[in-house]
Parts: C-alpha cells; sequence; structure tokens
C-alpha cells in the first residue's frame, strides 16, 4: 500500500501538466485554422461593443430627436434613425450587453442544469436513467422555438424569464453528451480503481468522469450560446421576450416591424448584428471541435 | 418490423401524455383569469364566475388535467377557443393545409439544396465551390430566420417587385416564405450532407468500387450517398422540428394562415385552449416524423434492419438509432 | 520467363503531407509473365500496397502522386490511358483483392449486386443474365447461389472475402493483385482462402501478384518473390533462389525471424532497428543503417540491382563490388 501511495503524488502531477498541454494544444490548433480566429475575433468583438457600450456608442441609448425621424444612413447616423430619431447604431451597439447576457447566462444554465441530469442518468443508471431520459425524450419532442414560446407565455415578459425559456430547451443536448460519455468510460479501469481506493462517487464524477467529457461540452456551450442569442431574438420579435424600448436586438426587430418596408436600415441592422456574433460563434464553434479532438478533423 | 414499428407507437403514448402535462400544467400556474379576457373589460363579477363554472376553471388542477385529456381521447376534444367559442379541434384542422404546405415545401427544398450542395462540396472538397458553399452554409445557419424572412420581402418584395409579400394565393406566393423556412435548415443539411460524404468516400468499399472500372458519378450516388444517408436521414428529422418552429414566424411574417399564426395570436389573448391544442399537435407532428425517420432507416441500411426484425428480445435498435440521433444533434 | 504481361520501370510514387514528401516508392522495376504468381514481400510500410495501387492508377490523388516510371500492362503504359481507358481495364484486365474483408464490401448493397455491378460493367449482358453469371462466381467461391440477396453483415469474414475473391474473378482478369488477402481472417481460414484463389487463378490461367509479409504463405502459392524494403526491390528471383541461396542481408534477416522446423535454434533473431522514415530516407543504401554488414561505402553509395545467377538479382554493395 505505502508504494501505491508514492505513485498516486507523480500521477496527479502528471495529469495536471497533461492537462495544461491539452489547453495549450488546443490553442496551437485554433491559432492555424484562420476561420476561427476570425469567429473568435468577433465574439471579442461583441465583448469589447458590451462592456465599452456607453464610450463606443455616439449617442445615448434613449435619446429621441422626434426631428430626426427615420433618418436614412448618413454621417451623423452611420445605421440611421428609428421612429422615435434614436440612432440606431448606438442601440445596436447597447444591445450587444442584453445578447451576451442572455447567451452566456443561458449557456451555464443549461450547461449546469443538462450535466447533472446527464451525470446521474449515466452514473447511476437504472430508474433513475430511464426517468431522466424519458423526460428527455419528451422535451425533445417539442421543437425547442416552441417550447420557448410556451415556457414565456407561462412565466411571463422579460429577460430574466427569457433566459430561462432558452436554456430550458437546451438541457437536453447537454444531458445526451454527459450521459454518452459516462456510459463509455464507466466501465473503464481506472474508474474502478478510484473506486477501490475508496473516491466517493461525486468525486469520482468531478475529477475523473467530467473532464474527460470536456471536449465536446466545451463546443456544445460555444454552440448553445449561439442558438440562445437566436431564439431569444425570435421571442423577443413576437413580443414574447424582451419588450420595446429596450435595445435588445430581437425588440428592435420588433419595433421596426411597421415600418420595415419603408426604411430599411431600422430592420437590417440589428439583424445583421445578430449575424454577425452568431457566425462569429459558429466559426470559433467549429475551428474548436477541430482542434479538441482530431479525430473529427477530415 | 410491423412489431418494432407498433411497439414504436405504443412508446408514443408516454411522450405525448408527458408533453400534454407539461404545457397544461405551465399555463396553468400562468397569471392571469380566462374568465376575465372572454368577457373583456365590462364583465360583472356574477358573469365571471358562471364562466369560470362553466369552464371548470375551479375545479383542482388534476380534475382539469384529466378532464382535458379524457376529452381529447374519446371525443377528439381538444376544448374551446376562449376567443371564438369555437372548438379548437375544428380551427387547428383547418389550419393544418396552410402549415403542411409549408412545411412539405420547406422540407422538400432544404433538403434538395443541402443534399445536392453537399455532396459536390465533398467530391471537390478544397475547391472553390466547396470553400464558397461552406461560407455560405455558415452564413445561413447565423441568420435568426424571421430576419431573413423580412430582408427576402425587403429586396424581392418592396425593391424588385417581383414577388409578392405575403399571402398565399398562387404558388408565386409561397417561394418567400419557404426560403424563409428552409434555408437555416439547408445550410444544416449541407453541413451534415458534406461531412457524412467525405467520411463515407474514405472507406475501402469505395476503392473496391474504382476497381472494378465503375463510373465515379455512379461511385458517388450508389455507393457513397446510400451509405451517407442515415446521418443525412437524421438532420433531415431534426430540421423538420426546427422548420416548425421556424414556420410559427414565418406564418405570422407572411400573414398565412396556419397553425403558427394561431398560436401566435392565442398567446397574445391568453387564449390557453388553444396553446394547448396547437403545441400537442405540433408535437404530434414531430414524433410522427421521428418515427417515419426511423423507419426510413431500415430502407437504407439493411444492418438496421436485421436489428429492427430481431428488436423482440433486445432494446438495441433504438439504443443504436437514439444514439446516432443525439450525435447529429450536436452538429446541428 | 515467358511473355511478360506486367512491367514495371523506374516507378516512383510520392505522397504530398503538410511540406514533407513520403517517398512511398522509389525507382521500382518489376517484371511479371502470362500466369506467373509473384509473391511481393515486405514489412508494413515498405511500399507494397503503393505498388499495387499504382498498378491499378489508383493513387488518391491528392496527396498521393506518381511522379516517375512506366507501368506497362499488355503493351500499354497504365499510367498513360485516359480515364475511360482505366475504367475498362478496372475490374476487366487488372483486379484487386483487398485486405480487409470486412470493409471492402458495401454495407449497404447486396453481395450479389455487389458481383453483379462489375459483370455488366465489362460484359453486354442484361440485369438478369448478370445475376445468373453472378450467382454462379458465389457457387464457385464456395457460397449458395441462394445467399445472392444477402447482405455483407449476415457473412462473417471468411465468407466476405470470398464475395471479394469473386468480383475480383467476376470478369477472367488476366493479372489479379492480392493484397494481403489473409491478413484480417482467422488462422484456420487463412489457408481455405489461400488454396481457392491459387486453385481459380490456376483454372482461369491468372498471372498474379500476391502481397504479403508471410514468408510461408509465399512458398506455398508463388513461383517468383520479390523483396521489398524502403519502397525498392531489394532481391528477386524465384523460389529457390530466395528461399535457398537468400543473398541480401535484409532478406536473410527476414528468414532469420520466422522459426524454423528443421533447425533447433533456441531465440529468433529479428532484424534490429525499424524501417527508416519514408520522408527522409537515409543516403547511401537505404537498409545500411540496419544492416549487420554495413559498410563505409553503404553510408554513402546507393547499390544497383545485380543478376547474381540467371533471374536472381540483389540490390547490395556485397555483389555489386564482387563482380568489378
Amino acid at each position: 500500500m505505502g508504494t501505491a501511495n508514492v505513485r498516486i503524488s507523480p500521477s496527479l502531477e502528471f495529469g495536471a501538466v497533461k492537462k495544461e498541454g491539452m489547453l495549450r494544444q488546443t490553442w496551437k490548433g485554433l491559432k492555424k485554422n484562420k476561420l476561427a480566429m476570425v469567429g473568435l475575433v468577433l465574439i471579442i468583438l461583441l465583448i469589447i461593443m458590451a462592456v465599452f457600450a456607453d464610450v463606443i456608442a455616439p449617442y445615448g441609448v434613449d435619446d429621441q430627436d422626434l426631428t430626426q425621424k427615420f433618418q436614412p444612413p448618413s454621417m451623423e447616423h452611420i445605421f440611421g434613425t428609428d421612429d422615435f430619431g434614436r440612432d440606431v447604431f448606438s442601440r445596436v451597439i447597447y444591445g450587444s450587453r442584453y445578447s451576451l447576457a442572455i447567451g452566456a447566462c443561458a449557456a451555464i444554465l443549461s450547461a449546469a442544469v443538462g450535466m447533472i441530469i446527464g451525470s446521474v442518468a449515466g452514473f447511476y443508471g437504472g430508474k433513475a436513467d430511464n426517468i431522466l431520459m424519458r423526460l428527455i425524450d419528451i422535451m425533445l419532442a417539442i421543437p425547442s422555438t416552441l417550447l420557448g414560446i410556451s415556457i414565456v407565455a407561462a412565466l411571463g415578459n422579460g429577460i430574466r424569464n427569457v433566459i430561462i425559456a432558452v436554456a430550458i430547451g437546451a438541457v437536453p443536448a447537454y444531458a445526451r453528451i454527459v450521459r454518452a460519455s459516462i456510459l463509455s468510460v464507466k466501465e473503464q479501469e481506472y474508474i474502478e480503481a478510484a473506486r477501490s481506493i475508496g473516491a466517493s462517487d461525486l468525486r469520482i464524477i468531478m475529477r475523473h468522469i467530467l473532464p474527460n467529457c470536456l471536449a465536446p461540452i466545451i463546443v456544445q456551450i460555444t454552440m448553445s450560446v449561439a442558438k440562445a442569442i437566436l431564439e431569444a431574438s425570435a421571442l423577443s420579435f413576437i413580443g414574447l421576450g424582451v419588450q420595446p424600448p429596450s435595445a435588445e436586438w430581437g425588440a428592435m426587430l420588433s419595433a421596426a416591424r411597421p415600418y420595415f418596408r419603408s426604411y430599411w436600415w431600422v430592420m437590417t441592422f440589428p439583424g445583421l448584428a445578430i449575424m454577425m456574433i452568431i457566425f462569429g460563434l459558429n466559426l470559433f464553434g467549429d475551428g474548436l471541435r477541430d482542434a479538441l479532438d482530431p479525430k473529427l478533423k477530415s | 418490423m410491423i412489431r418494432y414499428i407498433l411497439k414504436r407507437i405504443v412508446a408514443l403514448i408516454p411522450v405525448l401524455l408527458g408533453v400534454s402535462f407539461i404545457i397544461f400544467s405551465l399555463l396553468y400556474f400562468t397569471p392571469g383569469n380566462p374568465a376575465e379576457y372572454m368577457l373583456g373589460m365590462d364583465a360583472t363579477e356574477e358573469n365571471i364566475q358562471a364562466l369560470e363554472e362553466e369552464l371548470g376553471l375551479n375545479d383542482p388542477f388534476l380534475v382539469r388535467y384529466f378532464n382535458y385529456i379524457k376529452d381529447i381521447v374519446t371525443k377528439f376534444d381538444f376544448g374551446k377557443s376562449y376567443t371564438t367559442k369555437q372548438s379548437v379541434t375544428i380551427e387547428i384542422m383547418d389550419r393544418i393545409p396552410a402549415t403542411l404546405t409549408l412545411a412539405v415545401l420547406s422540407v422538400a427544398f432544404a433538403t434538395i439544396v443541402g443534399v445536392v450542395a453537399g455532396v459536390i462540396a465533398a467530391v471537390k472538397q478544397y475547391s472553390i465551390f466547396d470553400k464558397l458553399a461552406t461560407v455560405i452554409a455558415l452564413t445561413g445557419v447565423s441568420m435568426p430566420n424571421f430576419w431573413t424572412g423580412l430582408m427576402l420581402i425587403i429586396i424581392f418584395a418592396v425593391n424588385l417587385k417581383v414577388l409578392p409579400p405575403s399571402g398565399f394565393d398562387t404558388p408565386l406566393h409561397w417561394i418567400l416564405p419557404t426560403l424563409t423556412v428552409g434555408m437555416a435548415s439547408s445550410a444544416t443539411i449541407m453541413r451534415q450532407t458534406r461531412s457524412a460524404m467525405l467520411e463515407v468516400i474514405r472507406q475501402d468499399y469505395i476503392t473496391t468500387a474504382r476497381a472494378k472500372g465503375q463510373k465515379e458519378i455512379v461511385i458517388v450516388f450508389r455507393h457513397a450517398l446510400r451509405n451517407a444517408l442515415i446521418p443525412i436521414i437524421t438532420v433531415v428529422g431534426i430540421s423538420f422540428g426546427t422548420m416548425l418552429g421556424g414556420a410559427i414566424l414565418a406564418e405570422s411574417i407572411f400573414s398565412i394562415p396556419g397553425i403558427g399564426k394561431l398560436m401566435v395570436d392565442a398567446i397574445n389573448v391568453k387564449n390557453y385552449p388553444m396553446v394547448q391544442g396547437g403545441v400537442l399537435f405540433i408535437a404530434f407532428a414531430f414524433s410522427v416524423v421521428n418515427l417515419l425517420v426511423d423507419i426510413l432507416y431500415a430502407f437504407v441500411d439493411p444492418r438496421i434492419k436485421s436489428q429492427y426484425k430481431n428488436s423482440r428480445k433486445k432494446k438495441a435498435p433504438a439504443a443504436l438509432v437514439g444514439a446516432k440521433r443525439g450525435d447529429s444533434q450536436k452538429e446541428a | 520467363m515467358g511473355e511478360p504481361i506486367l512491367s514495371i520501370q523506374d516507378l516512383s510514387v510520392h505522397f504530398f503531407k503538410d511540406k514533407s514528401v513520403v517517398q512511398a516508392v522509389n525507382h521500382l522495376n518489376l517484371q511479371l509473365g502470362v500466369g506467373e504468381t509473384l509473391g511481393l514481400v515486405g514489412e508494413t510500410g515498405a511500399g507494397k500496397t503503393t505498388t499495387a495501387m499504382s498498378i491499378m492508377n489508383l493513387i488518391p490523388n491528392p496527396p498521393g502522386k506518381i511522379v516517375g516510371g512506366k507501368i506497362m500492362f499488355d503493351g500499354e503504359d497504365v499510367l498513360k490511358k485516359s480515364k475511360r481507358e482505366l475504367r475498362k481495364m478496372r475490374g476487366h484486365d487488372i483486379s484487386m483483392i483487398f485486405q480487409d474483408p470486412m470493409t471492402s464490401l458495401n454495407p449497404v448493397l447486396t453481395v450479389g449486386d455487389q458481383i453483379a455491378e462489375v459483370i455488366r460493367l465489362h460484359s453486354q449482358v442484361s440485369r438478369a443474365e448478370a445475376s445468373i453469371k453472378a450467382q454462379e462466381m458465389l457457387e464457385m467461391v464456395g457460397i449458395s447461389g441462394e445467399r445472392y440477396g444477402d447482405y455483407p453483415h449476415q457473412f462473417s469474414g471468411g465468407m466476405k472475402q470470398r464475395v471479394v475473391i469473386a468480383i475480383a474473378l467476376a470478369c477472367n482478369p488476366r493479372l489479379l493483385i492480392a493484397d494481403e488477402p489473409t491478413t484480417a481472417l482467422d488462422v484456420t481460414i487463412q489457408a481455405q482462402v489461400l488454396e481457392m484463389i491459387a486453385d481459380l487463378k490456376h483454372k482461369l490461367n491468372t498471372a498474379m501478384i500476391l502481397i504479403t509479409h508471410d514468408l510461408g504463405v509465399v512458398a506455398q502459392v508463388c513461383d517468383k518473390v520479390a523483396i521489398m524494403y524502403a519502397g525498392e526491390i531489394v532481391e528477386y528471383g524465384d523460389l529457390s533462389d530466395i528461399y535457398e541461396h537468400a543473398s541480401h542481408p535484409y532478406t536473410q534477416g527476414l528468414f532469420g525471424s520466422i522459426p524454423d522446423l528443421d533447425k533447433d535454434t533456441d531465440r529468433l533473431n529479428p532484424i534490429a532497428g525499424l524501417m527508416p522514415d519514408p520522408t527522409n530516407l537515409p543516403k547511401g543504401c537505404s537498409f545500411s543503417p540496419r544492416c549487420p554488414h554495413c559498410t563505409e561505402a553503404c553510408k554513402t553509395q546507393d547499390p544497383e540491382l545485380r543478376e547474381i545467377s540467371p533471374g536472381h538479382t540483389v540490390k547490395c554493395l556485397m555483389f555489386q563490388n564482387q563482380e568489378e
């Protein structure tokens, strides 16, 4: 037993070294992928926009000037103005705050819930697995946009409820990924070994199993941030999510709807903003998947 | 095989019950009194109470849920619309043709464009077409589809004036809605087709076919595409769900009287029986499509077919198919 | 040797990967007469399969490219044929049995259709006639014709390899290339399959190249043997030349690393070291780093093939210098 103890610590150290190596390797792979770098730049741009909105935006988010209604794009208002004479560019800049908050919160929430469900189902199997997976089946039977609509309809409008609604729709994907990974590593010998030295279930899941399915989860998080932003904007658009006059991009589109045939810019730019950030997240997510899992690469 | 299908249909029942329970309880706990909504502002207290009694709004939650399900099962009755007092069943049935048309057109469009582009991109990997198609597909999945619809209206209806902006009378009217709903999915299908084809093209049996002296085009379609079909069918099935969701928005943008528009209108006036009926109906349609997808697997892949045949003993095929769907869910 | 049906001259094949060049086959020469069987022997990575794929002109490009040489089949250069001519040749004049029967059959087509496909491609027959012929082929390789409509997953590995053989022989090719046809099979099945190939080949008077790393198999089936190392043929001769007068140090090493029942040796003598990195071959003789007889000259001078007795050639400085 004494020798076993001696052996444990170097192996742990080795694990740590390896983990850092994995990070560095992933970064190396990512750096080579030009498209992924474009994606990263777009994401960083969004974060900068959100953090420094006050500095970047030339006008206040709610500054109205009714004499300047529906001005087409010009030097003064590069994205034009809306029905209250508000500067669309400034509103798009401020809108990034909503998207960032909704995307990040929804992704973290759904990842947490999904991982717990997936871990419990995969690790304990049997009845727990059966019940949880049937629940997931039920959630998957409702198209996610529809599920989001129903949840917000029930909970009421507002950014918090939008986050919850969007997050719930993304839970099944995480649960399935984690469950599948756990099932595949559960019977491996090092898990047996960990159990044989008396590690608790929680410890085994946290230290030995989850790190092994980290790659697909990280990729899924990038993708679900994108999906959350898209779905939240759809909810706001049909008037269920964040309400105008908030400068949320979907809400801006919703507010612009009555006039969009005459004043294209009111509708175009918030949509382009959504597109750019989703594009960035997708590029980055694809690159990340290739870098994390060389097997998937062609 | 028939046994397998029957088993799957039976397995649908608890899922749909679950869906109905979730939706029913979600809307049950929603604030607001439907009776007040129905009667409007100037309703008297007595009128409201009478209506609550009539609608069974005062019964306990489980009793109400049980009655709801009982009516559906025994009378195919989804309740009465709060606004029109009409049967929800009839209103939904009236709206099916429009939604079905839009769904079928969009699926057909997305599948044809996605598969053809994906096959070409894979066969000509690294070519200009491949790179272009990949970037276009990425752009396609990045656009919110309601916004795509509005942009299409601005371009084709307002500026070019070549297509009508809304309505559903002529085939021309269906072009923009179909593009709106199908575009993002065609991009997803293209990406899946491309990666599946790239995987298959490297297999040994493709070399075998080449060594037989077979033509490249026959190799691509007869030998490669058939093997790549499983993930493609899977993603088409998933896209169908996305498209149903997209149709909800597209119908309201293009003023198409489908189930989606019915539901959005119903949500805005808290017409819950209508919302419940709509969600249940769409979940049912989606489940049926998923079942069809699983059955289709058997016709595409003889290995899955023989597993279905042996499914009496094991649960293997469901697990296998489920795993596959989970995989491409990641993709989608 | 009779009339040569295949003559490879100075063939070089390179693979281009991430800026480095893998020299898979280097200046290879090889001849094969009508009806002859040649054993192509070497370690994994020696370039055997690449040579075989070159004969069919099936090197995947990119990343592979035939950078030089000629492959004369029946008097015509395979490398100069048009796509159409190549398609006519593949499966009809030259056909191939692949290493892994598990993956070389298409899982979604019936085995019968896969045999009938090659028949329909190369002879003007109706669908019905092709399927009759395909059933005959199945019978010929020892599978009941009733299994025409079965799919590959319903067959065992050995049976699948029989199907692959039926496909390869369906159009009576004049040259059959068998790339390690038994490696993926159980030992008990190996002998059966091998015997069947030899038998059918004899019946149809097909020339054959048998790729293998198993010297026992070669002794059983082949007339001629070519030993391949790092993309080159280092020794070539008939069975007795190689088995009784193995001259190249590498060939001797190969024989030293298999047990010999006649002799009572305590331990085998494996060849020390590994194959050289194909992206960075040694300057002189490519075997020099592992050769027990390596001299200073070997490290700088690439030896030429020398005929040391009629029909027996060796690529080694020891013999080159002897003559001079």
